[in-house]
């Protein structure tokens, strides 16, 4: 697996790229059932899943905010331990996601939402 | 309720039946592509107030009150006004438009999504469905190389071998596992999730990795890498040495195998990158299972690549058959996103992305899909139906449609009603409309309209719409002659 995080750590800034993974969970899916205001919801789709080594080289502990840069666009979230290798993060559909997936499609109709290039900053 | 009743009038004088309650059997699930059709439901004075047998995901949907915090009163500009105004305003809004787009309709039925084509092309709008964002890539790749497939039926009476790729689900699609795939017993697997062998093929450990015989952890990009080589050990192998065993099928010897090679090569069965070994054993595994299926997710379209990804899970698939029986689904997400692409492809020839604008239909990924259209800042008008692009689509797609008119017809409030020009409210299909869903293996599943509505359907108000463009454009026509 290709080391990505450490590859890309920037000691001052605390800054880590990875390599980001959107998709369905359970609770973004019934919140959105139930309505997209719920508060829940809002931060369940802000929530980023990072592994633990990615944490530890950013010094964040879960539930700290981290600030997560795409190619069009930050966002910030709380970040939460996930069973992931190191490099690779988990952020559940939703408009966090939307900021950070770009317009281009490839001339298929479909932007790119799993294997984005993103930087995330404690 | 009487069907003369025009529209119009429905809203103004509500139906409400007060009764008892009642216990309706059978009734399908519409949130996602699995559309189970065995859901029980009580009702009790036009509300659900029980469901049972669904999912943690449908339960919250079929739940979701129907009155109280959806769109209640039809809106222009933020104004409430009646029915007749806001289908009058609607229908004026795209009359002007020079270059509409229909977008959504995958959460509608497909009486509805038959409408809204008639309406494309009578305004000469570009139609896209939330597919094109979803496994619209996918069906791309199967233009090229066809589809292997079958119904979700047949993979519950004889799968023997079921693959995940990118797909989770057990949070995406709750009962697939348990009603469809792999706990149910067949006709030929008896013992159900004992006479199956479940291998998932993911980036990340999921939920449904870990109910699986052997997970496959893979690299982000490396799907057409590790499709295309398994092509190329199925393609190695000759067939003669592996006929399938009829009478058995277990296929233990093997998995176990391919866990302990797994576990040799020091990448446990969480292990990342498969070694050569663990795919050879993987690709020997598929040649002599009776009968495999294999499900893939957004997880191959929506990455780099998403079509040629498909393209090599579709050769794949094929080069099995050379050996066994083998399968390939789409995990289809929404609940009837397979239905719009049968529409479209039955009245246009095209599954989405097709644009009117000449009078005849054209197909265009990329020219005249949603998110490409709406980037471009192209449409000067976009109807919305049972969708919420302004939460599901890119932020720079979202934006333009603040900019330009917008119709939206949805049963609830969404960030997409909050900036819409007209809303204009609808009954929810499956719970106050019938109709029609497509299932992901586009098996066609009756809905039943449990309750009442003051609302009328998507189908309706499209049609309503519709009528008034035609009798306008009509008119104009007799002006113009005369
Ligand atoms: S699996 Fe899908 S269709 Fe079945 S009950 Fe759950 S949400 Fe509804």
């Amino acid at each position: 697996m290709t080391n990505w995080s450490v590859d890309h750590c920037n000691e001052h800034t605390k800054s880590i790229r990875i390599v980001l993974i959107t998709g369905r969970t359970i609770a973004q899916g019934s919140f959105a059932g139930h309505g997209k205001g719920w508060f829940d919801y809002t931060r369940e789709v802000s929530t980023i899943v990072l592994s633990e080594e990615d944490m530890q080289s950013l010094k964040v502990s879960p539930g700290q905010a981290v600030r997560v840069k795409g190619q069009r666009g930050e966002a910030i979230c709380i970040c939460k331990k996930g069973d992931l290798p190191q490099g690779v993060g988990f952020l559940p559909y939703g408009r966090t996601a939307n900021i950070l997936a770009g317009s281009d499609t490839a001339a298929t109709g479909m932007p790119i939402y799993k294997g984005l290039v993103v930087a995330v900053e404690a | 309720m009487d069907p003369e009743r025009s529209i119009t009038e429905r809203i103004v004088q509500p139906e409400r039946t007060v009764g008892p309650e009642r216990t309706i059997e059978g009734v399908a699930c519409t949130f996602c592509g699995c559309v189970c059709d065995d859901i029980r439901v009580t009702v009790r004075q036009n509300e659900v107030i029980g469901v049972e047998r669904a999912c943690t995901l449908g339960r919250a949907y079929l739940m979701r009150p129907q009155h109280g915090e959806g769109v209640t009163t039809p809106r222009v500009n933020g104004k409430e006004v009646s029915l007749e105004c806001a289908l009058a305003e609607a229908s004026s809004i795209l009359s002007r438009s020079k270059y509409p787009l229909i977008f959504g309709l995958s959460n509608t039925t497909i009486e509805a999504q038959k409408v809204a084509v008639r309406l494309a092309e009578l305004i000469g709008a570009s139609i896209d469905s939330t597919s094109s964002v979803c496994h619209g890539p996918g069906t791309l790749a199967k233009q090229y190389i066809g589809e292997p497939t079958s119904s979700l039926g047949e993979v519950m009476n004889r799968a023997d071998l079921v693959i995940f790729w990118g797909s989770n689900p057990a949070e995406s699609h709750p009962r697939h596992m348990s009603r469809y795939s792999v706990m149910r017993p067949g006709l030929y697997v008896p013992r159900g999730r004992k006479d199956r062998t479940v291998v998932v093929v993911d980036v990340r450990k999921t939920p449904s990795a870990r109910a699986a015989d052997l997970f496959l952890r893979i690299e982000p990009w490396s799907d057409y890498r590790i499709l295309s080589n398994l092509i190329r050990l199925v393609k190695l192998t000759p067939v003669h040495e592996l006929t399938p065993v009829h009478g058995s099928h277990v296929h233990w010897s093997q998995i176990e195998a391919l866990k302990e090679c797994s576990d040799e090569s020091g990448e446990d069965r969480e292990g990342r990158l498969p070694t050569p070994d663990t795919l050879q054993r993987l690709a020997s595994l598929m040649t002599s299972c009776r009968y495999g299926a294999l499900f893939y997710g957004v997880g191959l379209t929506m990455s780099r690549g998403g079509m040629m990804n498909v393209t090599a899970a579709l050769r794949l698939v094929r080069e099995l058959n050379n050996f066994t029986r083998f399968v390939i689904i789409p995990m289809r997400g929404h609940g009837n996103v397979a239905g719009i692409d049968n529409v479209l492809a039955w009245r246009t020839g095209y599954p989405f992305a097709v644009n009117f604008s000449r009078g005849f239909p054209r197909f265009g990924p990329g020219e005249f899909s949603a998110v490409d259209l709406l980037c471009r800042g192209e449409p000067d008008a976009v109807v919305v139906i049972a969708a919420d692009p302004v939460s599901s689509l890119p932020v720079s797609a979202a934006e333009h449609l603040k900019r330009v008119p917008t119709v939206v017809i949805d049963p609830y409030v969404s960030p997409t009603t909050e900036i819409a020009s007209v809303v204009l409210p609808c009954a929810k299909a499956g719970i106050s409309a019938s109709g029609t869903y497509y299932r992901m293996d586009n098996v066609p599943v009756p809905l039943k309209r449990l309750v009442a509505s003051v609302y009328p359907s998507d189908e309706e108000i499209l049609g309503s719409i519709v009528a008034r463009i035609e009798s306008a454009m009509t008119g104009r026509r007799e002006v113009d002659a005369r």
